[in-house]
């Protein structure tokens, strides 16, 4: 893990280089051909999207079918079909930009400029292309996304019954050591998420400073249950043997002047108490018992209690964006990054 | 787990072995319940069902024919019984005191024990709590001992340390019982994610509560476990307190002593270390968890008893002190002639029948522990095992003596008595044992003996400021436990 | 809340109703009658609890009754139900059987259900009588106490009749007929039986009788003697012989020898200032025991030692009794060195001028023991009343009473020493025996015995002379002669009916009609309380039947002799007045005027045999009368069984009790199985060593070992447990070492061990005090230096007092209308003599179960009310003792009370400490902190224990439930119990008084104690009358509390003992110092 830190420095260095200085056209046909291989990726997400779009809009056909469902799943099919030829294009797009990334490189260490500026052209071309291409498809995602919203509403309007639909839940991202994390956390706290979480082993100290913790209100609801046991204990003994059928006990009082006798079950019922106030104001704040989360979906979390660490930042949250969130994680390198989703209903 | 860095300054290091990883903790904690049952545990849960039964068989006939078929009588009307039940209570305390105390203290070395003594604890109270309950001459009235509101009106009395021990036993019993499940909720988790057959996920699943390890929750659990602690020091205190004042506050001779809260908590301590380390030797051997359980750790442990052991002598001497400085003829008759044996000849020419019990317990209470003075014994496997049991044994003679040779002889010579013991007392109480090491062995096989996220946290990279970088090994000591973690540039 | 507070008892409020306009104009008389026969109360149960004055005032402002009572309030009526629920479960106590109850239809007169009835009737003891008072619950006789009017009993009983009552419910009676039929008994019924005997009387009609004889037990009863006398006309041939194992022959006897006339004497102790109780236990075993004791008591008890002068005791005894435990001064002598001790005496008395005419002479050359002398002097100085030396006010108020156990010269010796006294004809009377032909019991059976063999038909009429008959007779042996036709008339298949070839089953004392007539003379009618249950005869009836009496049934005979008594004219009205009173007022008779014949009593004295002096190879054995087996007819007898023995504690066996001294020469231990050999007789029974008994004398206890005495005496190994020796119970027959001649004592017996070990239990297991205050004594002489010793020597809390405000327990304000009573027992130490009378009594009234050997052993045994025994003095040796009864002490601030964690004991307002059975859990804390260890517990299934030892839930006998008092609880196995102050007596006679529309008086309630207690040592009452006995009791200076620096202000106190030595004897006493073992 530390390893992996210390290799990520490498291209943060150079990206600030590039600011700086004017980019060789090896240099520009090298991040040509990443954008490119960024929009072939987004391409594919979007393609991916699109298919699940389109999937699920068919399932909402299949449990409820209807003329909307019907229409929406052909739109969403459609769609997907044109994202898909959309990532096929950037997907050969980007190749181009990094076949020509890679002659421009050649070239360059030949020290052929010229050669390497055409190549950095194409590159740039290709990339452009690719970026359009991507655009298409995010652009048919969305129309994808949109028809299987519309099936979906159909479907819920239908009163539905049948497989669960999914939809993204939060983004989890891994971990592999305590300090990675706590850097992470910082970083999402200071982006202003709210529905986030840290998912750790044991208790990693300083972790509530790191996501910006208030302070648990645990000790206060623990504090009233004593009181109420302490209360109730002088309460009940008052009623029982002083109130309600006082007897006559070894010749003592029954009243206050048996205090010293009530002392001990006074203290057992605050602590009884105090137990039990802490026990559910733990289950409280912790929103516990609940065995259904979405991000029990991912497979990797199962490590979250061996010897991995994560991030969650919710869908529900504020200023949750795919992208925008996305980039936030993956700005603090984690070394695994999924988009979880849960099902619907 | 706020405590649950080394405390530096004390020179408390690591008590692992360097280089563990988090994976190997809970690889090998959990490998215990997901493997087969070693051939040492079928050996020990055998018989241990087999105890169980007898103590089944026992309690049947108990309640069918009567407490008469223990050896009580007038003025004996306690012996066994609430020797047993005093005796189990006392080894419980252990446990607590490990969980709650230590934690309280900061004492880093308790994870590796921790979980096994709270278990320890809660199997222990429910061994104690057989006795009191079939000790009553009609126990399917002893719900009469709850404040249940009934037509007749009839309220439990509030005066009676019987009562208190009602209120002390049973919340100590559901503080034990919550405050073990929620330091095993984490451990539950791990076992649910590492479950590979449905049932076991759905079992452990349950049971975990869905537990993410979230940090949200981390912060109000940890919160919370120190709540649990905070509230479980002084419980753990109370209980043999209020075990104590059953006999403290009573009227009769040897059982009408002040000192007997301190002397109770002192010698619960004491006694249930000593039975937390012979179940531990024994584990350990078994599940060969020598690397959970370090030399470190027992050397400690053998530390506490010592000191406990020289506090319970302490007591035993103070009693007779004030028995002779009191000048009352009752007590000092109880001491000198009850319990040492001393001047007193019976018509039968004997000494005292009971003297013997007295020195028993002297002999493995105060003088077996003062070999843990020397390091070696301290550190030697075989001779802790023999004087854990011995202080066992001695124990079980203190509530004895403190019972029975109270009682056999107290104001009026007119109705001294004798006791003897029966088949069915020893049959009971070796049948708890039954009880205890059943639970206790399943235990073991199904629920993770050690707290795996607690001996996490304990690992020297567990926590940002830990780590071992070179360059900044030098921070870590300046930060301190609460500061945040180092900022990566 | 509603729910009132438990001392804030309810006042009258509330409109009651009136059922009828009848009801409401009844006459008041009428209101009376009825009210008696309805609930105690229309104003509910707890009405019932408090005092009526406030009834009083309102009926004094004129206002109806009834329109004035409060409804009956919800826990009224529940305590009502429960009240009647209890008596009704009573049957199905622990497990509940299906069972069929059926209603009376037409209900026998007297009888209101709930109210129990008493009847007067009478037992005997020996040449007396002693009057009792029987309480009966719905028919069935539960209670024996003593008849008030009668006067051997002045209210009082013997520990005997305190048991009787177990004995008419006895599961092992005999139920029936039965006929030998080879080896076996059969059963018959009564018609063949009466057919048989019938023949069997005819066919001596022939000879006059001459193959007749009957073999009776001793009779006081004027109907028994008037029907013998038929008999003897009837069969003038026939031959009439009289035996009894323990009687009271030597007695008779000695009167005859020293007067020429065959009397009885009567020993007035409280009008003696001197006793010398000369191997005679008359405070225990003896006869006219319970008249004895409460002269006794009224003379140790003193409140005042100016003005009231104390009796002082000397005991010469062998074996520790009662009577020698309540000496001031007791001498261990060996029964056979008795006779020459009163030689000794008499000589002594002579040189004091006591005229003993020619037995002077006879009695010169007696020669004391080493240790006698000193002894003698200050006795004989006390007697004669020299002055500055006696205590004796008065010539003739010292006396001398032999033991039955001696031989009638020394009685004849005491009697003339008594005379000489001026005693005879004051404190010592004679009265004629009942039956001045009573035979010597041992001659009579030894002529029996002999002419067995001439003999065609022997009836038995009661007594066991197969088991108990002098060994050297061959008794047993003799009954099975071919051609002899033995009848048996029995209340079990014992020894005897073994061996006879008829039995008849004998009907309980309380079930057939006779009448006794007590030494004195007085005439009282024994009158049955239920009918026979098992059609039994009375000897009397079968004396009748033998004698041809058409109509045999007792009523009629004894009917028929009282009207021979009293006239016809006034039988009807006598018989009633008899029957209710108990006993026929002015009987009793003047005493006999008697004179010495001294050259006869010298005669007599002079043919003591000259004895060898015991040692290790010469010891002697005594004959002692069992205070609770009798001479062994109480053998099944449960609570007989359990009782200790009063001064060893010893229960369940008997043993050959001797000193330590003696013990320890012949090498044995507590417990050793000894070969106890007389000539050839030989018997086997364990050792037990009793500090104070002579040396080389064995103590041997009459009655055990019976082998068919029933289900809980027979000597035996417990059922089903096998053979193992610590299992078995029920002692040893010694009378295989019992001769005519060696009768009460025989020498020359030697003793070997035999290896073998035996279990004995004692019911106390600690003798000493150990330099505690517990049972305080003190000599007249330091009572009167110190009066408040007392309270000196224990530690009074009452200065400090706790800390917080105490119950108020004195009388209630008037605005409420109700005083409070605070009641309270005090105990008098003087006056108790240990006879455990009171334990038993006590077992009677409050279904105490007995838990039988093994458990008495493991220290189970359940008297609410023990009696602890301390030796105390300087000489391990001859210890003096201090009886204490211990009940619960009913203290204020209880500390029982204050562990039980279910409230269930607790106080009642007016300061009893109840025990709520159905609350207990049975956590035994209360008992554990009860420093006096009163409370016991059922660990087991008490009541079926013994018969279902193993709890296969067997069925309790039938009979024996009939015995339980429907007032008490029978307690379940799992609570705790104890003295409750009969809180059932308390609550009957708050219950009587308000029916009777009056306060209660003191008196009003006895304990079951108090009024068994021959000494009045118990007095029980309520502390808030300040005029009552227990106030004035309780306001003595030598009143103290038991352990009183344990702060639980017991409410039981006790008078602290005063002893009354001789100053000029110079005894072992101290009561500061204590004998150690």
């Amino acid at each position: 893990m530390a390893d992996d830190t210390k290799d990520d420095d490498k291209p943060r260095k150079k990206s600030t280089l590039l600011g700086v200085g004017a980019p060789s056209a090896e240099e520009i046909a090298a991040d040509a051909a990443a954008k490119a291989e960024a929009a072939a990726d987004d391409a594919k997400a979007s393609e991916r999207l699109a298919e699940r779009a389109a999937r699920e809009a068919a399932d909402d056909e299949k449990h409820v079918p209807s003329k909307v469902t019907k229409a929406a799943a052909g739109e969403a099919e459609a769609a997907a079909d044109e994202a898909e030829v959309d990532a096929v294009k950037a997907r050969t797009s980007a190749e181009v930009a990094k076949d020509a990334a890679k002659k421009a490189a050649k070239a360059a260490a030949k020290g052929d400029e010229a050669a390497a500026a055409a190549e950095s052209k194409k590159a740039l071309e290709a990339s452009e292309r690719a970026a359009e291409a991507s655009k298409a498809a995010k652009a048919a995602s969305a129309q994808a996304i949109e028809a299987q919203k519309k099936a979906d509403a159909a479907r819920i309007s239908h009163v539905g019954e049948g497989e669960p639909e999914k939809r993204p839940a939060l983004y989890l991202a891994e971990y592999e050591s305590p300090e990675a994390l706590a850097e992470a956390a910082k970083k999402v706290r200071d982006a202003g998420y709210e529905k986030w979480d840290c998912h750790t082993p044991y208790p990693v100290h300083g972790l509530d400073d790191a996501m910006g913790l208030p302070p648990t209100k645990l000790g206060f609801v623990s504090f009233i249950a004593g009181m109420v046991g302490l209360v109730s204990a002088v309460l009940m003994i008052q009623y029982m043997n002083n109130w309600d059928y006082p007897i006559i006990i070894g010749g003592k009082p029954t009243g206050i002047g048996a205090f010293p006798s009530m002392v001990p079950i006074m203290f057992e019922l605050t602590i009884l108490l105090t137990g039990f106030g802490t026990l559910f104001g733990i289950l409280h704040f912790a929103k516990l018992p609940r065995h259904h989360h979405p991000i029990f979906e991912s497979d990797r979390f199962e490590a979250a209690t061996d010897d991995k660490f994560f991030i969650s930042i919710e869908v529900g949250d504020q200023k949750f964006d795919m992208k925008k969130t996305r980039a936030l994680l993956e700005s603090t390198e984690p070394s695994y990054l999924e988009l979880v989703e849960e099902e619907i209903g | 787990m706020s405590a649950a860095a080394p405390i530096t300054e004390l020179g408390e290091r690591s008590l692992l072995p360097e280089g563990t990883t988090f994976n190997d903790v809970t690889e090998a904690v959990c490998r215990v319940t997901e493997t087969k049952a070693p051939r040492g545990w079928w050996i020990l849960f055998l018989p241990s069902v087999g105890l169980l039964g007898l103590m089944v068989a026992c309690i049947g006939y108990l309640v069918t024919m009567g407490v008469g078929v223990w050896g009580n009588n007038s003025p004996n009307y306690w012996a066994w019984d609430i020797t047993n039940f005093v005796w189990w209570i006392g080894i419980g305390h252990a446990g607590t005191l490990i969980s709650a105390i230590l934690f309280l203290f900061r004492q880093n070395w308790r994870t590796s024990i921790n979980r096994f003594a709270e278990a320890m604890t809660v199997f222990a109270v429910l061994c104690a709590s057989i006795f009191p309950a079939l000790h009553t001459g009609r126990p399917w009235f002893d719900y009469y001992l709850f404040p249940i509101p009934n037509q007749m009106a009839m309220w439990p009395n509030f005066k009676s340390p019987l009562m208190w021990d009602v209120f002390a036993v049973n919340t100590y019993l559901t503080i034990s019982v919550i405050f073990w499940y929620v330091g095993l909720i984490p451990d539950l988790a791990t076992l649910r994610d590492r479950s590979k057959s449905l049932l076991r996920k759905r079992i452990y699943g349950a049971l975990a509560l869905g537990w993410r390890g979230s940090h949200r929750h981390w912060q109000h659990y940890e919160r919370g476990y120190l709540i649990f602690a905070a509230i479980s020091t002084p419980l753990v205190l109370s209980v043999h307190s209020v075990v104590s004042f059953d006999f403290a506050t009573s009227v009769m001779p040897g059982w009408h002593t002040t000192i007997f809260p301190p002397y109770f908590v002192a010698g619960a301590v004491f006694s249930g270390f000593a039975l937390v380390l012979t179940l531990m030797l024994i584990v350990r051997a078994v599940f060969g968890l020598h690397n959970l359980v370090t030399l470190k750790h027992l050397d400690l442990m053998n530390k506490f008893m010592l000191a406990t052991g020289i506090m319970v002598g302490y007591a035993y001497a103070l009693e007779f002190f004030i028995a002779w400085y009191s000048g009352n003829p009752y007590e000092s008759w109880v001491f000198f002639h009850n319990r040492l044996g001393f001047g007193y000849l019976d018509e039968m020419g004997n000494w005292g029948p009971l003297w013997w019990s007295y020195w028993a317990m002297v002999s493995c209470n105060v003088i077996s522990p003062q070999l843990f003075w020397f390091k070696r014994i301290r550190t030697s496997i075989p001779a802790m095992f023999v004087i854990t049991i011995f202080i066992n044994i001695g124990m079980w003679f203190e509530r004895f003596v403190i019972i029975v040779t109270s009682l056999y002889r107290d104001f009026l010579p007119g109705s001294w008595g004798s006791f003897e013991a029966t088949w069915v007392d020893i049959a009971l109480y070796l049948g708890t044992f039954g009880l205890f090491m059943t639970l206790f062995l399943l235990f073991v096989r199904w629920i993770p003996m050690f707290a795996i996220a607690e001996i996490k946290a304990t690992l020297p990279h567990a926590h940002p400021h830990a780590e071992h970088h070179d360059d900044e090994h030098e921070h870590a000591h300046d930060h301190g436990a609460e500061v945040a973690p180092a900022p990566a540039e | 809340m509603s729910r009132r507070k438990p001392n804030e008892l309810p006042v009258g409020k509330g409109r009651a109703m009136w059922r009828s306009l009848e009801d409401k104009l009844a006459a008041p008389e009428d209101k009376q009658a009825r009210a008696e026969t309805e609930a105690p109360s229309a104003g509910g149960f707890l009405d019932g609890l408090v005092g009526t004055s406030a009834l009083l005032k309102k009926r004094s402002a004129g206002e109806d009754r009834l329109a004035d009572q409060p409804k009956l309030s919800r826990r009224g009526f529940l305590a009502t139900s429960g009240t009647a629920a209890a008596a009704l479960s009573l049957q199905a106590c622990i497990r509940r059987p299906v069972e069929n109850i059926l209603p009376y239809v037409e209900g026998p007169e007297y009888l209101q259900p709930g109210i129990p009835l008493h009847f007067a009737t009478v037992t005997q003891r020996g040449n007396d009588a002693l009057g009792l008072v029987v309480t009966s619950h719905e028919g069935r006789p539960t209670k024996i106490e003593g008849n008030p009017e009668h006067p051997s009993s002045l209210g009082a009983t013997d520990l005997l009749a305190q048991q009787a009552i177990w004995d008419l419910y006895d599961p092992d009676r005999s139920q029936g007929p039965a006929q030998r039929e080879g080896d076996t008994l059969v059963d018959k019924t009564f018609a063949e039986l009466d057919e048989a005997l019938r023949a069997l009387v005819s066919a001596h009609e022939r000879d006059g009788g001459a193959g007749l004889r009957v073999l009776m037990q001793p009779t006081n009863s004027p109907s028994v003697l008037r029907v013998r006398r038929l008999l003897q006309q009837r069969f003038p041939q026939a031959k009439i012989h009289t035996y009894a194992p323990i009687n009271d022959d030597a007695q008779r006897e000695g009167a005859r020898l020293a007067f020429g006339q065959p009397a009885m004497p009567v020993f007035d102790v409280a009008q003696a200032d001197v006793v010398l109780a000369l191997d005679s236990d008359f405070l225990g075993t003896e006869p006219g025991s319970v008249r004895a004791g409460r002269g006794y008591g009224a003379r140790r008890s003193l409140t005042q030692p100016e003005r009231q002068h104390m009796l002082r005791l000397y005991s010469v005894e062998g074996a520790f009794t009662v009577t020698g435990a309540s000496a001031d001064h007791r001498l261990r002598v060996a029964a056979q060195d008795v006779e020459r001790f009163l030689g000794c005496l008499a000589k002594a008395l002579g040189e004091r001028g006591v005229e003993l005419g020619a037995v002077s002479a006879a009695v010169a050359g007696a020669r004391a023991d080493e240790g006698w002398s000193a002894f003698i002097a200050a006795l004989a100085d006390d007697l004669a009343g020299v002055p500055e030396r006696s205590n004796r006010t008065q010539p003739g108020r010292s006396f001398i009473v032999p033991g039955l156990r001696q031989p009638a010269r020394v009685h004849a010796l005491a009697a003339a020493i008594n005379h000489a006294l001026g005693a005879v004809g004051g404190a010592v009377r004679y009265h004629s025996p009942s039956d001045p032909d009573q035979p010597v019991s041992t001659a009579s059976i030894r002529e029996l015995a002999s002419e067995l063999g001439s003999v065609r038909t022997l009836f038995i009429l009661g007594g066991n002379p197969a088991f108990d008959a002098p060994a050297d007779l061959g008794f047993a042996e003799l009954l099975g002669r071919d051609g002899l036709t033995t009848v048996h008339l029995s209340s079990h298949r014992d020894e005897t009916s073994q061996r006879c070839t008829w039995h008849v089953p004998l009907a309980h004392e309380l079930e057939t009609w006779g009448d006794q007539r007590s030494v004195d003379g007085t005439i009282s009618i024994q009158q049955p309380l239920i009918a026979p249950l098992f059609g039994g005869r009375s000897p009397l009836e079968l004396l009748a039947m033998v004698a041809g009496e058409r109509n045999w049934r007792g009523h009629h005979l004894v009917r028929r002799t009282f009207r021979d008594r009293v006239g016809a004219a006034a039988l009807e009205r006598e018989w009633r007045r008899v029957l209710h009173a108990g006993a026929v007022p002015g009987t009793s008779e003047a005493p006999l005027p008697v004179s010495v014949q001294a050259e006869a009593v010298a005669l007599a004295v002079r043919e003591a045999p000259e004895r060898a002096a015991l040692g290790r190879d010469n010891l002697e054995v005594q004959f002692l009368t069992d205070a609770a087996l009798f001479d062994g007819r109480h053998a099944n007898n449960l609570w007989a069984l359990e009782a200790p023995d009063p001064i060893s504690k010893l229960a369940w066996d008997n043993a050959a009790i001797m000193s330590r001294r003696t013990r320890d020469e012949l090498g044995l231990r507590n417990g050793d199985m000894i070969r106890l050999s007389v000539g050839d007789r030989r018997v086997e029974l364990p050792v037990a060593a009793v500090p104070g008994h002579a040396d080389y004398s064995i103590s041997l206890m009459l009655g055990w070992g019976r082998t068919a005495a029933g289900r809980y005496g027979n000597q035996q190994t417990w059922p089903g447990v096998g053979p193992e020796p610590s299992w078995t119970a029920g002692g040893f027959d010694v009378y295989p070492l019992r001769t005519v001649d060696g009768f009460g004592f025989a020498s020359g017996a030697r003793a070997e061990k035999t290896g073998a070990k035996y279990d004995l239990v004692f019911t106390q297991e600690h003798g000493y005090m150990e330099g505690r205050p517990i049972a305080i004594d003190a000599t007249l002489e330091q009572y009167k230096a110190e009066p408040e010793f007392a309270s000196y020597r224990t530690v009074e809390m009452d200065a400090i007092g706790p800390l917080w405000t105490q119950v108020d327990y004195s009388p209630r304000e008037v605005a409420t209308g109700r005083p409070l009573h605070k009641w309270g027992m005090v105990i008098d130490l003087s006056a108790c003599t240990g006879c455990n009378t009171c334990t038993i009594a006590c077992q009677a009234e409050n279904n105490i179960p007995a838990v039988g050997k093994q458990e008495v052993k493991r220290g189970r045994e359940m008297a609410w009310l023990r009696i602890d025994r301390y030796f105390v003095g300087d000489d391990v040796d001859a210890p003096e003792i201090a009886m204490q009864p211990i009940g619960c002490q009913h203290c204020e601030e209880a500390p029982c009370e204050n562990v039980c964690p279910v409230n269930a004991t607790a106080h009642s307002p007016e300061g009893l400490n109840d025990m709520a059975y159905n609350r207990c859990i049975g956590t035994r804390y209360c008992a554990n902190n009860c420093p006096y260890k009163v409370r016991r517990f059922n660990y087991l299934d008490w009541h079926n224990h013994l018969d279902d030892p193993w709890g296969f839930h067997g069925e309790f006998p039938e009979l024996r439930k009939m015995q339980f008092n429907p007032n008490v609880t029978v307690r379940m196995r799992g609570v705790i119990e104890k003295c409750s102050y009969c809180v059932q007596r308390i609550q009957a006679a708050k219950f009587a008084s308000r029916r009777e529309q009056r306060p209660l008086r003191d008196g009003d309630i006895i304990t079951a104690c108090q009024a068994a207690c021959p000494t009045g040592a118990i007095v029980f009452g309520d502390l808030n009358d300040s005029d009552s006995r227990v106030s004035r009791a309780d306001a003595t200076n030598r009143r103290y509390k038991l352990l009183a620096e344990v702060g639980a202000q017991p409410r039981t106190t006790f008078l602290a003992k005063i002893r009354h030595p001789n100053p000029h004897l110079a005894s072992g006493h101290g009561h500061d110092g204590e004998a150690h073992g």
